[in-house]
Protein backbone atom coordinates (compact mmCIF):
# COMPACT_ATOMS: atom_id res chain seq x y z
CA UNK A 1 0.00 0.00 0.00
CA UNK A 2 2.59 2.56 1.25
CA UNK A 3 4.65 1.53 -2.07
CA UNK A 4 1.57 2.16 -4.25
CA UNK A 5 1.13 5.46 -2.95
CA UNK A 6 4.86 6.71 -3.32
CA UNK A 7 4.84 5.45 -6.45
CA UNK A 8 1.07 7.18 -7.40
CA UNK A 9 3.49 10.35 -6.01
CA UNK A 10 5.99 10.22 -8.10
CA UNK A 11 4.25 9.43 -10.98
CA UNK A 12 2.21 12.55 -10.59
CA UNK A 13 5.78 14.60 -9.62
CA UNK A 14 7.15 12.76 -13.12
CA UNK A 15 3.67 13.60 -15.02
CA UNK A 16 4.02 17.45 -13.97
CA UNK A 17 7.50 18.21 -14.82
CA UNK A 18 7.27 20.37 -18.16
CA UNK A 19 10.34 17.95 -20.23
CA UNK A 20 7.67 15.32 -19.14
CA UNK A 21 4.42 16.70 -20.64
CA UNK A 22 6.53 18.49 -23.82
CA UNK A 23 7.88 15.34 -24.48
CA UNK A 24 5.98 12.48 -23.28
CA UNK A 25 2.06 13.65 -22.07
CA UNK A 26 1.48 15.73 -24.89
CA UNK A 27 2.57 13.52 -27.70
CA UNK A 28 0.76 10.38 -26.18
CA UNK A 29 -2.57 12.71 -26.07
CA UNK A 30 -2.12 13.56 -29.48
CA UNK A 31 -1.71 9.90 -30.38
CA UNK A 32 -4.44 8.88 -28.39
CA UNK A 33 -6.69 11.47 -30.27
CA UNK A 34 -6.07 10.03 -33.22
CA UNK A 35 -6.62 6.67 -32.58
CA UNK A 36 -9.91 7.60 -31.12
CA UNK A 37 -10.27 10.04 -34.26
CA UNK A 38 -9.89 6.90 -36.05
CA UNK A 39 -12.17 4.54 -34.19
CA UNK A 40 -14.93 7.25 -35.23
CA UNK A 41 -14.08 6.86 -38.52
CA UNK A 42 -14.89 3.46 -38.64
CA UNK A 43 -17.60 4.33 -36.79
CA UNK A 44 -19.01 6.65 -39.87
CA UNK A 45 -18.10 9.48 -37.97
CA UNK A 46 -16.43 12.56 -39.87
CA UNK A 47 -13.92 13.79 -37.48
CA UNK A 48 -10.56 15.13 -37.47
CA UNK A 49 -7.72 15.44 -34.89
CA UNK A 50 -5.49 18.28 -33.75
CA UNK A 51 -3.10 18.04 -31.47
CA UNK A 52 -5.18 16.90 -28.65
CA UNK A 53 -8.76 18.50 -30.55
CA UNK A 54 -11.29 16.23 -32.24
CA UNK A 55 -13.32 18.04 -34.30
CA UNK A 56 -16.43 16.82 -36.29
CA UNK A 57 -19.42 18.90 -37.47
CA UNK A 58 -21.58 19.03 -34.56
CA UNK A 59 -18.87 18.73 -32.09
CA UNK A 60 -15.69 18.85 -30.52
CA UNK A 61 -13.81 17.39 -27.02
CA UNK A 62 -10.19 18.08 -26.35
CA UNK A 63 -8.97 15.47 -25.01
CA UNK A 64 -6.94 16.71 -21.28
CA UNK A 65 -4.31 15.47 -19.15
CA UNK A 66 -6.88 13.43 -16.89
CA UNK A 67 -8.62 12.27 -20.32
CA UNK A 68 -5.50 10.55 -21.96
CA UNK A 69 -5.49 7.36 -19.61
CA UNK A 70 -1.78 8.53 -18.23
CA UNK A 71 -3.32 8.46 -14.83
CA UNK A 72 -5.23 5.11 -14.57
CA UNK A 73 -2.45 3.51 -16.04
CA UNK A 74 -0.21 4.88 -13.58
CA UNK A 75 -2.45 3.81 -10.91
CA UNK A 76 -2.42 0.47 -12.28
CA UNK A 77 1.29 0.56 -12.80
CA UNK A 78 1.82 1.31 -9.44
CA UNK A 79 -0.49 -1.77 -7.96
CA UNK A 80 0.94 -4.22 -10.30
CA UNK A 81 4.68 -3.23 -8.71
CA UNK A 82 3.90 -2.61 -5.09
CA UNK A 83 2.49 -6.60 -5.44
CA UNK A 84 4.68 -9.07 -4.20
CA UNK A 85 5.16 -11.38 -7.63
CA UNK A 86 7.88 -12.03 -9.68
CA UNK A 87 9.34 -9.90 -12.73
CA UNK A 88 8.02 -12.19 -15.38
CA UNK A 89 4.35 -11.55 -13.62
CA UNK A 90 4.23 -8.36 -13.38
CA UNK A 91 5.86 -7.49 -16.82
CA UNK A 92 2.66 -9.69 -18.35
CA UNK A 93 0.14 -7.75 -15.87
CA UNK A 94 1.78 -4.30 -17.23
CA UNK A 95 1.51 -5.42 -21.17
CA UNK A 96 -1.50 -6.49 -20.78
CA UNK A 97 -3.21 -3.77 -18.42
CA UNK A 98 -1.96 -1.22 -20.85
CA UNK A 99 -3.04 -2.62 -23.66
CA UNK A 100 -6.52 -3.25 -21.81
CA UNK A 101 -6.29 0.35 -20.23
CA UNK A 102 -5.68 1.83 -23.77
CA UNK A 103 -8.41 0.32 -25.19
CA UNK A 104 -10.95 0.68 -22.82
CA UNK A 105 -9.65 4.40 -22.69
CA UNK A 106 -10.36 4.55 -26.44
CA UNK A 107 -14.25 3.44 -26.64
CA UNK A 108 -14.99 5.84 -23.35
CA UNK A 109 -13.48 8.71 -25.33
CA UNK A 110 -15.15 7.16 -28.64
CA UNK A 111 -18.61 6.76 -26.63
CA UNK A 112 -18.60 10.35 -25.18
CA UNK A 113 -17.74 12.15 -28.39
CA UNK A 114 -20.67 9.70 -29.89
CA UNK A 115 -22.78 10.98 -26.74
CA UNK A 116 -21.61 14.60 -27.37
CA UNK A 117 -22.66 14.60 -31.14
CA UNK A 118 -26.12 13.02 -30.66
CA UNK A 119 -26.94 13.52 -26.64
CA UNK A 120 -25.38 16.82 -25.87
CA UNK A 121 -27.65 17.28 -22.69
CA UNK A 122 -26.28 13.77 -21.13
CA UNK A 123 -22.50 14.38 -22.23
CA UNK A 124 -21.76 16.28 -18.55
CA UNK A 125 -22.58 13.70 -16.33
CA UNK A 126 -21.58 10.36 -18.54
CA UNK A 127 -18.04 12.18 -18.41
CA UNK A 128 -18.33 13.06 -14.88
CA UNK A 129 -19.84 9.69 -13.35
CA UNK A 130 -20.19 7.12 -15.87
CA UNK A 131 -17.39 7.27 -18.00
CA UNK A 132 -13.99 7.59 -15.53
CA UNK A 133 -15.80 5.40 -13.00
CA UNK A 134 -16.15 2.85 -15.85
CA UNK A 135 -12.34 2.71 -17.04
CA UNK A 136 -11.08 3.12 -13.12
CA UNK A 137 -13.64 -0.05 -12.43
CA UNK A 138 -12.05 -1.57 -15.79
CA UNK A 139 -8.67 -1.23 -13.90
CA UNK A 140 -9.76 -2.32 -10.63
CA UNK A 141 -11.07 -5.83 -12.61
CA UNK A 142 -8.08 -5.90 -14.44
CA UNK A 143 -5.72 -6.11 -11.20
CA UNK A 144 -7.79 -8.28 -9.39
CA UNK A 145 -8.18 -10.80 -12.42
CA UNK A 146 -4.15 -10.20 -12.60
CA UNK A 147 -3.48 -11.16 -8.87
CA UNK A 148 -5.87 -14.25 -8.99
CA UNK A 149 -3.78 -15.68 -12.22
CA UNK A 150 -0.49 -15.14 -10.53
CA UNK A 151 -0.96 -15.82 -7.11
CA UNK A 152 -2.73 -19.26 -8.08
CA UNK A 153 -0.01 -19.60 -10.72
CA UNK A 154 3.37 -18.39 -9.09
CA UNK A 155 5.22 -21.14 -6.68
CA UNK A 156 4.56 -19.88 -3.15
CA UNK A 157 8.31 -19.37 -3.19
CA UNK A 158 8.55 -17.12 -5.76
CA UNK A 159 5.66 -15.11 -4.10
CA UNK A 160 7.82 -14.93 -1.40
CA UNK A 161 10.92 -14.52 -2.82
CA UNK A 162 9.33 -11.26 -4.64
CA UNK A 163 7.89 -9.76 -0.98
CA UNK B 1 -5.72 -21.49 2.78
CA UNK B 2 -7.97 -20.66 -0.72
CA UNK B 3 -8.74 -23.46 -2.53
CA UNK B 4 -8.73 -22.13 -6.34
CA UNK B 5 -12.07 -23.64 -6.97
CA UNK B 6 -13.59 -20.99 -4.20
CA UNK B 7 -11.16 -18.41 -5.41
CA UNK B 8 -12.33 -18.94 -8.91
CA UNK B 9 -15.78 -18.44 -8.44
CA UNK B 10 -14.95 -15.53 -6.37
CA UNK B 11 -13.29 -13.92 -9.14
CA UNK B 12 -16.35 -14.86 -11.29
CA UNK B 13 -18.50 -13.41 -9.05
CA UNK B 14 -17.01 -9.84 -9.05
CA UNK B 15 -16.48 -10.12 -12.90
CA UNK B 16 -20.61 -10.72 -12.96
CA UNK B 17 -21.65 -8.53 -10.66
CA UNK B 18 -19.24 -5.16 -10.70
CA UNK B 19 -21.17 -3.51 -13.77
CA UNK B 20 -24.51 -4.01 -12.93
CA UNK B 21 -23.39 -2.95 -8.98
CA UNK B 22 -21.80 0.08 -10.80
CA UNK B 23 -24.82 1.08 -13.19
CA UNK B 24 -27.26 0.63 -9.97
CA UNK B 25 -25.29 2.57 -7.48
CA UNK B 26 -25.13 5.35 -10.10
CA UNK B 27 -28.59 5.08 -10.42
CA UNK B 28 -28.67 5.27 -6.25
CA UNK B 29 -26.55 7.98 -6.54
CA UNK B 30 -27.99 10.09 -9.31
CA UNK B 31 -31.75 9.08 -10.17
CA UNK B 32 -32.86 8.27 -6.80
CA UNK B 33 -31.52 11.55 -4.67
CA UNK B 34 -28.69 10.02 -2.92
CA UNK B 35 -26.28 12.07 -4.08
CA UNK B 36 -28.11 14.61 -2.97
CA UNK B 37 -28.41 13.85 0.31
CA UNK B 38 -24.95 13.35 0.46
CA UNK B 39 -24.09 16.76 -0.42
CA UNK B 40 -26.87 18.13 2.54
CA UNK B 41 -25.11 16.31 4.86
CA UNK B 42 -21.68 17.59 3.68
CA UNK B 43 -22.53 20.58 3.51
CA UNK B 44 -23.86 20.39 7.11
CA UNK B 45 -20.78 18.80 7.99
CA UNK B 46 -18.61 21.66 6.56
CA UNK B 47 -20.71 24.40 8.31
CA UNK B 48 -19.48 22.92 11.39
CA UNK B 49 -15.75 22.28 10.97
CA UNK B 50 -15.36 25.59 8.88
CA UNK B 51 -13.80 27.20 11.80
CA UNK B 52 -10.91 24.45 12.53
CA UNK B 53 -10.11 24.89 8.66
CA UNK B 54 -10.87 28.91 8.16
CA UNK B 55 -7.63 30.94 9.16
CA UNK B 56 -9.31 33.69 6.86
CA UNK B 57 -12.89 34.15 8.68
CA UNK B 58 -14.59 34.80 5.35
CA UNK B 59 -16.81 31.35 5.32
CA UNK B 60 -20.39 32.13 6.80
CA UNK B 61 -21.73 29.37 5.88
CA UNK B 62 -22.33 26.31 3.61
CA UNK B 63 -25.46 25.00 2.02
CA UNK B 64 -26.00 22.08 -0.35
CA UNK B 65 -28.32 22.95 -3.63
CA UNK B 66 -28.55 19.40 -5.05
CA UNK B 67 -25.19 18.88 -7.10
CA UNK B 68 -23.68 22.63 -6.10
CA UNK B 69 -22.42 23.57 -3.16
CA UNK B 70 -22.92 27.10 -1.95
CA UNK B 71 -20.55 28.54 0.72
CA UNK B 72 -21.53 32.26 1.85
CA UNK B 73 -18.78 34.59 2.27
CA UNK B 74 -18.53 38.01 4.45
CA UNK B 75 -15.93 40.14 4.62
CA UNK B 76 -17.09 43.44 6.43
CA UNK B 77 -19.93 44.73 4.53
CA UNK B 78 -19.18 42.59 1.27
CA UNK B 79 -21.11 39.57 1.17
CA UNK B 80 -20.72 36.70 -2.09
CA UNK B 81 -21.67 33.54 -2.59
CA UNK B 82 -18.67 31.10 -4.33
CA UNK B 83 -20.44 27.78 -6.14
CA UNK B 84 -18.33 24.53 -6.03
CA UNK B 85 -19.99 21.58 -7.93
CA UNK B 86 -20.21 18.65 -5.89
CA UNK B 87 -19.20 15.88 -8.56
CA UNK B 88 -15.85 17.24 -8.94
CA UNK B 89 -15.17 15.61 -5.80
CA UNK B 90 -17.86 13.51 -4.90
CA UNK B 91 -18.10 11.36 -7.88
CA UNK B 92 -16.38 8.08 -6.94
CA UNK B 93 -18.88 7.59 -4.63
CA UNK B 94 -20.53 5.24 -7.06
CA UNK B 95 -17.05 3.44 -7.80
CA UNK B 96 -16.92 2.81 -3.86
CA UNK B 97 -20.49 1.24 -3.43
CA UNK B 98 -20.06 -0.93 -6.62
CA UNK B 99 -16.55 -2.22 -5.87
CA UNK B 100 -18.34 -3.35 -2.62
CA UNK B 101 -21.41 -4.45 -3.50
CA UNK B 102 -19.70 -6.60 -6.07
CA UNK B 103 -17.17 -8.35 -3.70
CA UNK B 104 -17.84 -11.39 -1.74
CA UNK B 105 -19.18 -11.08 1.32
CA UNK B 106 -21.00 -14.28 2.42
CA UNK B 107 -19.79 -15.54 5.69
CA UNK B 108 -17.22 -12.16 5.68
CA UNK B 109 -20.12 -10.20 7.19
CA UNK B 110 -18.36 -8.83 9.96
CA UNK B 111 -15.19 -8.08 7.88
CA UNK B 112 -16.94 -6.70 5.17
CA UNK B 113 -18.83 -4.37 7.80
CA UNK B 114 -16.17 -3.27 9.02
CA UNK B 115 -14.64 -2.49 5.66
CA UNK B 116 -17.40 -0.76 4.46
CA UNK B 117 -18.05 1.41 7.18
CA UNK B 118 -14.51 2.33 7.57
CA UNK B 119 -14.21 3.13 3.86
CA UNK B 120 -17.26 5.22 4.01
CA UNK B 121 -16.02 7.35 6.85
CA UNK B 122 -12.66 7.95 5.69
CA UNK B 123 -14.28 8.44 1.84
CA UNK B 124 -16.11 11.09 3.78
CA UNK B 125 -13.49 12.80 5.52
CA UNK B 126 -11.33 12.90 2.16
CA UNK B 127 -14.49 14.66 0.45
CA UNK B 128 -14.59 17.23 3.54
CA UNK B 129 -11.01 18.00 3.21
CA UNK B 130 -11.02 18.51 -0.33
CA UNK B 131 -13.60 20.58 -0.62
CA UNK B 132 -12.16 22.88 2.10
CA UNK B 133 -9.17 22.85 -0.17
CA UNK B 134 -11.07 23.64 -3.31
CA UNK B 135 -12.81 26.32 -1.24
CA UNK B 136 -9.43 28.21 -0.21
CA UNK B 137 -8.64 27.75 -4.05
CA UNK B 138 -11.18 29.61 -5.20
CA UNK B 139 -10.60 31.95 -2.77
CA UNK B 140 -7.22 32.46 -3.40
CA UNK B 141 -8.30 33.44 -6.94
CA UNK B 142 -10.96 35.44 -6.05
CA UNK B 143 -10.64 39.06 -6.08
CA UNK B 144 -12.19 40.48 -3.25
CA UNK B 145 -10.69 37.80 -1.22
CA UNK B 146 -7.36 36.56 -2.22
CA UNK B 147 -5.77 38.78 -0.06
CA UNK B 148 -7.33 37.21 3.17
CA UNK B 149 -5.97 33.58 2.06
CA UNK B 150 -3.27 32.33 3.80
CA UNK B 151 0.34 32.05 1.87
CA UNK B 152 0.70 28.09 3.08
CA UNK B 153 -3.43 27.82 2.15
CA UNK B 154 -2.59 28.91 -1.21
CA UNK B 155 0.64 26.86 -1.60
CA UNK B 156 -1.15 24.21 -0.63
CA UNK B 157 -4.66 24.16 -1.87
CA UNK B 158 -3.90 23.90 -6.02
CA UNK B 159 -1.19 21.24 -6.10
CA UNK B 160 -3.84 19.03 -3.86
CA UNK B 161 -6.57 19.74 -5.78
CA UNK B 162 -4.77 18.24 -8.70
CA UNK B 163 -3.79 15.66 -7.70
CA UNK B 164 -6.79 14.15 -6.14
CA UNK B 165 -8.85 14.84 -9.30
CA UNK B 166 -5.85 13.59 -11.38
CA UNK B 167 -5.11 10.50 -9.24
CA UNK B 168 -6.15 10.70 -5.15
CA UNK B 169 -10.50 10.68 -6.26
CA UNK B 170 -10.45 7.45 -7.88
CA UNK B 171 -7.12 5.89 -6.26
CA UNK B 172 -8.41 6.51 -2.60
CA UNK B 173 -11.39 4.27 -2.75
CA UNK B 174 -9.06 1.33 -4.81
CA UNK B 175 -6.78 1.84 -1.45
CA UNK B 176 -9.91 1.23 0.40
CA UNK B 177 -11.39 -1.53 -1.42
CA UNK B 178 -8.43 -3.55 -2.03
CA UNK B 179 -7.29 -4.60 1.73
CA UNK B 180 -11.02 -6.34 1.54
CA UNK B 181 -10.48 -7.57 -1.62
CA UNK B 182 -7.54 -9.23 -1.30
CA UNK B 183 -8.31 -10.53 2.32
CA UNK B 184 -11.51 -12.28 0.44
CA UNK B 185 -9.66 -14.12 -1.98
CA UNK B 186 -6.70 -15.04 0.17
CA UNK B 187 -9.18 -16.69 2.54
CA UNK B 188 -11.04 -19.50 2.10
CA UNK B 189 -14.68 -17.75 2.86
CA UNK B 190 -15.27 -16.02 -0.58
CA UNK B 191 -18.05 -16.78 -2.31
CA UNK B 192 -18.51 -20.32 -0.78
CA UNK B 193 -15.03 -21.00 0.21
CA UNK B 194 -16.30 -21.42 3.87
CA UNK B 195 -18.44 -24.54 2.20
CA UNK B 196 -15.49 -26.02 0.65
CA UNK B 197 -13.66 -25.75 4.22
CA UNK B 198 -16.37 -27.65 6.00
CA UNK B 199 -16.58 -29.98 3.52
CA UNK B 200 -12.66 -31.07 3.78
CA UNK B 201 -13.20 -30.66 7.52
CA UNK B 202 -16.38 -33.45 7.41
CA UNK B 203 -14.26 -35.69 5.39
CA UNK B 204 -10.51 -35.03 6.09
Amino acid sequence: MLLTCVLIVAAFWLLHQSTVVRHVVAPYTTFVAAVSRAALGLLGVDAESHGAVITSPGFSVTIRSVCNGLEVTAIFIAAVLAFPVGWRGRLVGLAIGYAAIFLVNIVRIVVLFLLGLHMPNVFESAHYYYAQGFVVLVTAVIWVVWVHAYTRRAPASDTRAAA
Amino acid sequence: MPTPAGRRRAIRGLLLKIFPAFALSLLLWQALGVGDAYHRILAATLDAVWPVFDGTGLIAGVVADGDTMIVRLQSGMTRQTLEVTAHDVTSNWALFLALFAASPMRRRWRQFGLALGAGILLLFIVHVFTFVSVTLEALASHPLFAQDVPPLAKRFARPYNLFYVEFWMYLVVLLLWIPYILGALRTDVGNDGGRDASVREATG
